[in-house]
């Protein structure tokens, strides 16, 4: 169904580009609505019990089509794993696929409402709507973040803004239209997503001259393995994000219930981030996952990030704790990220 | 002397932020003053407008809010009330709409760059030292001491400010 939903979108594309010749003194017009940047970042893992590696993690392509008109589209191709090297087995360009990570279609519907049609980042919590590293402090992601719950969702999505004093109330309502995803890399297949994200900006309206964002969410989403008679799931989270003085805390949470009321898991991280000086920030996370028949995992991560220009960090990492997670080996990472 | 260092105490905590406030300058939200060009704005939309989380108008015509650069004195007195945050700290914010494809709003160097920008570019919506509104745009919100008002305050422009 995803390869249907990709040839659609490439047919919609392909469409409008012909249609070209036929409207000549908008040629140029058209064209103009796109836009094309992208993301890529480096690591050095030094972990504690494997050798040494040198990962190029992914060299992210993002097109984006907006005529000031109700309709955008989004698209974001992925080349994943591009390469890495170790003193062993030298480079190594087998791990390499390419992900279509997003793609989807925007149409505003009111000045508070817009639906999304498409493949999107499913909206439960923050970090994995923000989870590109150029956008977060760490090279390692929350385990919580990527084991609970399908990071991608294939269907439809209303949301908008509502503001309200001071404040204003994000929301994100969705439900997955096609179940089969793009690839699987020994992840857990999940289908029926669905499920509401509301997020309260400017909480605490702030007015000091080193006030930040700060801001609250709730989120609540259902969906079931895929595998045959595979278990429902309710999932509750929360997350919130706060900014003050040289402080950025920021933290997630969420409990998963299976269908009867068992536990179905649980895990949550709490991170600050301390701008000592220079564009130099201090970096602390705790971070735990529970979930049955699987030792619990805890993790702890100190370490040091420079923003080198808006759009660039240099990480350094020390990543330490209990449980083995390939996407966060304990021991060392230094990471370099940059949007562009 | 206690009676003094208190009196000295009470001016220098209490009278001198309201004097420094007075001196601030008001902020006037605006918009072309075409109607061909111009856009509603509620008081209560101006921070989501600005923080690009409001793309429309409920025409469904896209908006388009301008900056002044981030430097810029208005900016840093825009930012702080209206966004109560500092441009310095939303570096993060942009990139991650930016990882969403929406581009911030398109910043001016000066003033009468801002109203140029407003005046002739189609829903879009800036801002400015309330006293240096000429009959290009119009003002529709004003910012002062940290409210965000409809209604326009009452000005004491200097005839011969720039």
């Amino acid at each position: 169904m995803f390869t249907l939903l990709l040839r659609c979108a490439v047919s919609v594309i392909s469409l409008c580009m012909m249609c070209k010749p036929l409207l000549a003194e908008e040629e140029s017009s058209f064209w103009d609505g796109f836009r094309l940047g992208g993301y890529t970042s480096v690591d050095l893992n030094v972990p504690r019990t494997e050798s040494t590696r040198l990962n190029w993690n992914e060299l992210a392509m993002i097109v984006t089509w907006d005529k000031n008109t109700r309709v955008k589209f989004f698209g974001e191709l992925d080349l994943e794993d591009v390469a890495s090297y170790t003193h062993r087995q030298g480079l190594d360009f087998r791990d390499v696929y390419i992900n279509p990570e997003r793609l989807y279609f925007d149409v505003n519907l009111t000045e508070r409402a817009n639906v999304r049609l498409g493949r999107f980042l499913t909206p439960l919590g923050r970090w994995n709507q923000l989870h590109a590293s150029p956008l977060v402090w760490t090279a390692s992601r929350p385990v919580a973040t990527t084991e609970l719950f399908p990071t991608f969702t294939s269907g439809i999505q209303f949301f908008g803004t509502v503001p309200f004093q001071e404040r204003s109330l994000d929301y994100q309502i969705y439900s997955a239209t096609m179940n089969a995803q793009p690839e699987s890399r020994g992840e857990t297949q999940y289908k029926d997503m669905r499920g509401g994200r509301i997020a309260i900006n400017n909480v605490f309206n702030f007015t000091d001259e080193n006030a930040g964002l700060n801001t609250i969410g709730l989120n609540y989403a259902t969906y079931r393995e895929e595998q045959s008679f595979g278990p429902k799931y309710k999932i509750l989270g929360i997350d919130f994000l706060l900014e003050f003085n040289r402080w950025e805390l920021s933290g997630e949470a969420y409990t998963r219930k299976i269908d009867h009321g068992q536990g179905g898991g649980s895990g949550a991280y709490l991170q600050s981030a301390y701008l000592i000086k220079n564009d130099w920030y201090w970096i602390t996370r705790l971070e735990n996952l529970h979930q049955p028949n699987t030792p619990n995992a805890e993790r702890w991560i100190v370490g040091v990030t420079k923003r080198l220009k808006p759009n660039q960090l240099l990480k350094f990492e020390v990543v330490g704790g209990n449980g083995e997670y390939e996407d966060i080996p304990r021991g060392f990472t230094t990471s370099f990220a940059m949007m562009y | 002397m206690r009676f003094c260092l208190l009196s000295f105490w009470i001016l220098a905590t209490g009278l001198m932020p309201a004097l420094s406030m007075a001196d601030e300058p008001v902020i006037a939200v605006i918009v072309s003053a075409q109607a061909a060009y111009s856009v509603p704005v509620a008081a209560n939309d101006v921070a989501s407008v600005y923080w690009r989380k409001k793309l429309y108008d409920n025409h469904g015509k896209p908006l388009h809010p301008a900056n002044l650069s981030s430097d810029h004195p208005l900016r840093l007195r825009f930012s702080q009330q209206v966004l109560h945050s500092s441009p310095r700290s939303q570096v993060g914010y942009w990139n991650e709409l930016y990882f969403h494809g929406i581009q911030p709003p398109y910043t001016v160097e000066s003033q009468e760059a801002m109203i140029r920008y407003v005046a002739y570019t189609e829903s879009a919506i800036g801002y400015i030292d309330a006293c240096k509104v000429d009959d290009r745009v119009r003002p529709v919100i004003w910012v002062a001491s940290n409210k965000i008002l409809s209604d326009p305050p009452n000005l004491r422009c200097s005839t011969t400010s720039p």
